[in-house]
């Protein structure tokens, strides 16, 4: 009798869990589409940060990031006009509205109509890392929230898949 | 030093700037007597029409004609103007920050000038066919006749800007203006032609700087590793917050670094970084936004090569 009561909870939990992870579970099976790559936004925007995977933030929160470069979180990151015209446009046509990335989606339906500037605290990810201490965010190898690199080694490829994530110390 | 010509100004910009001072020269003569004043106003039209063209080369013209080349933030003016204050303001082919300050406040207040020149000739007072109260017509008047007063004072400040900086860069700007060409140090022609992915050495590099700080203050002796050291170990808050050169580089610049963001800086010694200062371009890029951050300005040739012979040394 007992075994037969567990087994309906068994598959609740199951079918709550592929739920969840509706894209994230087709994840396991194929390989990881890999976030679009430009050179120029490596350069440009790789060479103070991880070039986060433009499928992270919708249009609008790049075209302000790109606004406003003469100060970007306390730093200078002015570009020429050609430079920033042209991630403009490919950070437009890349963005989240795209679905380049599985998590765009979760992304903008998190986000409403806000225009987040970074992506560390989406609410997405924020209750995706909600079971790391803060602690380790803060570590001398990790430095901050933003580093996504530091765990995720594939994380310029858009890979942040949780089974490969590393924390160093 | 070596120094080549270079073509700043296309025809267009020349012909404009001279064209409009003598209508300026002309429209001042006529603007006192009742009988020169068809001739003022004629003047003036064709003086709002070069205003016309010329804003629309702004957008569609030649590579300094345009306005995107020369007009910049105001905290990069007023970088630039500390820069110019002490004497030492950096190189700039096309208008410098201030120089394009100028340009926009005389392209504003002419057009001032000509639009209520317009509308007080079309007005009551010459029997035109503008429909326009008296105390209207008088506040136009006042305006035209306001804003053309300011306009010798700006001339004034324009024509002092232009000789303080043909002396701080020693060359004759006004010839450039009728010729079209102004002197460039090599290397900013070299930027100018795309060549910067040229192959280049960190020797070669600091070369160029030394050669830049000589044509600016003719008292610059050489770089000097000392002074560079010091420069890139000194901790100063343009922004609130202490940071050096260190800060991401390292007191060690043989070293790795970390960016605020966490992210690993490669060596900034040649000596332990080989693809350092192999790129004029990349190097003032960094350069320009580093010392923004640290210094709250540009560098100067002289520091840049400061710090440079300081890196060479490690
Ligand atoms: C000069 C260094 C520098 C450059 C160049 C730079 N950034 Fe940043 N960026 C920073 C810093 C510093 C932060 C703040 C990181 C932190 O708080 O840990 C940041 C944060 C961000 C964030 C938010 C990160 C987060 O917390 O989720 C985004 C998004 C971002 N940058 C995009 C860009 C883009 C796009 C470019 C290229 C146009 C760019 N950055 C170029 C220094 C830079
Ligand atoms: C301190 C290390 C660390 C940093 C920094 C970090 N993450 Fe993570 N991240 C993890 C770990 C560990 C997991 C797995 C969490 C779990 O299983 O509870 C994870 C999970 C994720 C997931 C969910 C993956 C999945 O398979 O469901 C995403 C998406 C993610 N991180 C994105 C990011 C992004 C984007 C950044 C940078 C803005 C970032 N992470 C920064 C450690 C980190
Ligand atoms: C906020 C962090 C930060 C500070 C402070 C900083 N830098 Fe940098 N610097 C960087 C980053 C990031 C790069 C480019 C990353 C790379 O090329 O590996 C860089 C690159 C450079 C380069 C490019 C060299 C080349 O040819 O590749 C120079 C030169 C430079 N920095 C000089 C300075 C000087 C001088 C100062 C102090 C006035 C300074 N930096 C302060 C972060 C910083």
């Amino acid at each position: 009798m007992r075994p037969l009561l567990l087994l309906p909870l068994v598959l609740l939990a199951a079918g709550a869990r592929a739920d969840d992870d509706e894209h994230d579970g087709e994840h396991h099976r194929r390989a990881p589409s890999r976030s679009p790559q430009l050179p120029l936004y490596e350069a440009e925007c790789g060479a103070c940060h991880l070039a986060f995977p433009p499928g992270l933030l919708p249009a609008r929160s790049w075209q302000k990031l790109l606004a406003n470069l003469d100060d970007h979180f306390g730093q200078n990151a002015e570009l020429d006009l050609p430079a920033r015209q042209q991630l403009e446009r490919w950070l437009r046509e890349n963005a989240a509205e795209a679905g380049t990335q599985r998590k765009s989606e979760k992304i903008l339906r998190s986000i409403r109509g806000t225009t987040p500037l970074r992506i560390s605290t989406l609410p997405y990810l924020l209750s995706k890392h909600d079971e790391l201490p803060a602690e380790v965010f803060k570590r001398p190898s990790v430095s901050s929230r933003a580093n996504c690199a530091a765990c995720h080694p594939d994380a310029l490829q858009g890979d942040f898949e949780e089974d490969r994530a590393r924390i160093p110390r | 030093m070596q120094q080549s010509k270079v073509k700043v100004w296309d025809i267009a910009v020349r012909v404009f700037h001279w064209s409009l001072t003598l209508l300026i020269l002309g429209a001042f003569l006529t603007s006192e007597e009742d009988g020169t004043v068809p001739t003022h106003a004629v003047l003036g039209l064709v003086i709002f029409g070069l205003l016309a063209l010329r804003t629309l080369w702004g957008f569609f013209g030649t590579r300094h004609a345009r306005f995107s080349d020369f007009v910049k933030s105001p905290r990069e003016v007023l970088a630039y103007a500390r820069a110019f204050v002490k004497g030492r303001p950096p190189a700039h082919l096309g208008h410098n920050p201030l120089g394009a300050v100028m340009v926009i406040a005389l392209l504003g207040l002419l057009a001032v000038i000509s639009v209520t020149g317009a509308v007080v000739w079309l007005g009551p007072e010459w029997e035109g066919p503008l429909w326009l109260s008296k105390d209207a017509a008088h506040a136009v008047k006042e305006v035209h006749e306001g804003a053309a007063e300011a306009l010798p004072w700006l001339l004034v400040f324009h024509v002092g800007g232009v000789l303080l900086s043909s002396l701080l860069e020693r060359q004759n700007l006004v010839r450039g203006m009728f010729t079209g060409f102004k002197r460039a140090p090599v290397v900013l022609l070299g930027v100018m032609l795309g060549a910067a992915a040229q192959a280049a050495t960190p020797p070669a590099l600091l070369e160029e700087y030394a050669a830049e700080a000589r044509a600016q203050s003719p008292t610059f002796q050489r770089p000097d590793a000392a002074r560079g050291k010091r420069l890139f170990l000194t901790e100063q808050a343009p922004r609130g917050e202490r940071v050096s050169c260190a800060s991401c580089h390292t007191a060690d610049p043989r070293g790795m670094g970390r960016t605020p963001a966490g992210k690993i800086v490669e060596p900034l010694a040649p000596a332990a970084n080989p693809r350092r200062f192999t790129d004029r371009k990349q190097a003032d890029k960094w350069f320009d936004r580093n010392c923004k951050q640290v210094v709250g300005r540009l560098c100067t040739p002289e520091e840049k090569g400061d710090v440079l012979s300081f890196l060479l040394s490690l």
